[in-house]
């Protein structure tokens, strides 16, 4: 569960109703436990290359040992097999380096909330609680709110490019786009 | 986009948005703006901080009107110069609101 300071005042004078009415787009994300998926991630994929590397280095002394007809065919088809998952794990590791940025993006939009309400709710509370700066308060919460809100929107819009890319990666993992084996 | 980067230049943008508002706030409570009965037979100075400085009958005004009336004529003077002070101060403010979506 994130902390974050209360923007009470800042969403009181703000007509559009103040960081409080962005908070939904930053709450449903955690920074830190995205990144521990991209770390889990990353290690899966270590695991494998270290994997495809001892199959190489099987291959390499099955291609020694064993010849004949047989064992070119078992020897294209190990190739095939240990190209896939080379292929598998770089997609893990591109997709584990996809969260870690969207982690990133996450923590850092939150941050940013945290910061400009700590900053600024306070002066609007004050302003608010004068006989005559309502305007200023109105105004300070208004300008507060668009630039917290024009920040989300260029996260949003990196988040939107990583998932597409993400979308990308479990595509073309799933077979669907074009089968060459054609058994 | 730098995600740090970004967000230190949308504080430093807050924290300019923040000055301008104050500055702004300073210049109209700094104000002094006048107000009338309808035929200024009375006419007020209102401050910026809402404070009514100046209260000012015209010649003969005091001796030809009734109390009621007097009291008529200071009410719709101080409520003409809250008037325009409130239209001074939202013009102001709205030029702080438009200067920031010119920066956008």
């Amino acid at each position: 569960m994130i902390e974050l300071p209360s923007s009470n005042a800042m969403d009181a004078a703000d007509p559009a109703g103040g960081p409080g009415a962005l908070l939904p787009s930053i709450l449903t994300g955690s920074g830190e436990r995205i990144a521990r998926h991209a770390n889990a991630l990353f290690g899966t994929a270590a695991r494998l290359s270290d994997l495809y590397d001892e199959f190489g280095v099987g291959k390499q002394r099955l291609d020694t040992q064993w010849s004949g007809r047989t064992a070119e065919q078992a020897g294209a088809q190990l190739a095939d097999s240990l190209a896939e998952l080379h292929r598998i794990t770089g997609e893990i590791e591109h997709g584990a380096a996809l969260l870690t940025v969207a982690g990133t993006l996450v923590t850092a939009a939150q941050d940013a909330y945290r910061q400009v309400v700590a900053e600024t709710n306070p002066v609007v509370a004050e302003l608010l609680a004068g006989p005559v700066s309502r305007p200023a308060a109105v105004t300070l919460a208004e300008l507060a709110g668009n630039a917290l809100a024009a920040h989300f929107g260029a996260l949003q819009g990196l988040l939107t490019t990583i998932e597409a890319d993400a979308a990308g990666l479990s595509r073309d993992g799933s077979g669907e786009a074009g089968d060459e084996r054609g058994d | 986009m730098n995600a740090e980067t970004d967000a230190a230049e949308l504080l430093d943008r807050v924290r300019a948005q923040r000055e301008a508002v104050l500055l702004a706030q300073r210049e109209v409570e700094a104000l002094r703006v006048p107000g009338s009965s309808p035929y200024h037979e009375v006419t007020v100075t209102v401050l910026g901080t809402g404070e009514v400085a100046e209260v000012e009958f015209g010649p003969g005004v005091v001796e030809s009107a009734d109390a009621i009336t007097l009291g008529s004529l200071v009410r719709s003077a101080v409520n003409d110069g809250v008037r325009q002070l409130k239209e001074a101060s939202r013009q102001r403010f709205q030029e702080v609101l438009d200067a920031s979506r010119q920066l956008l």
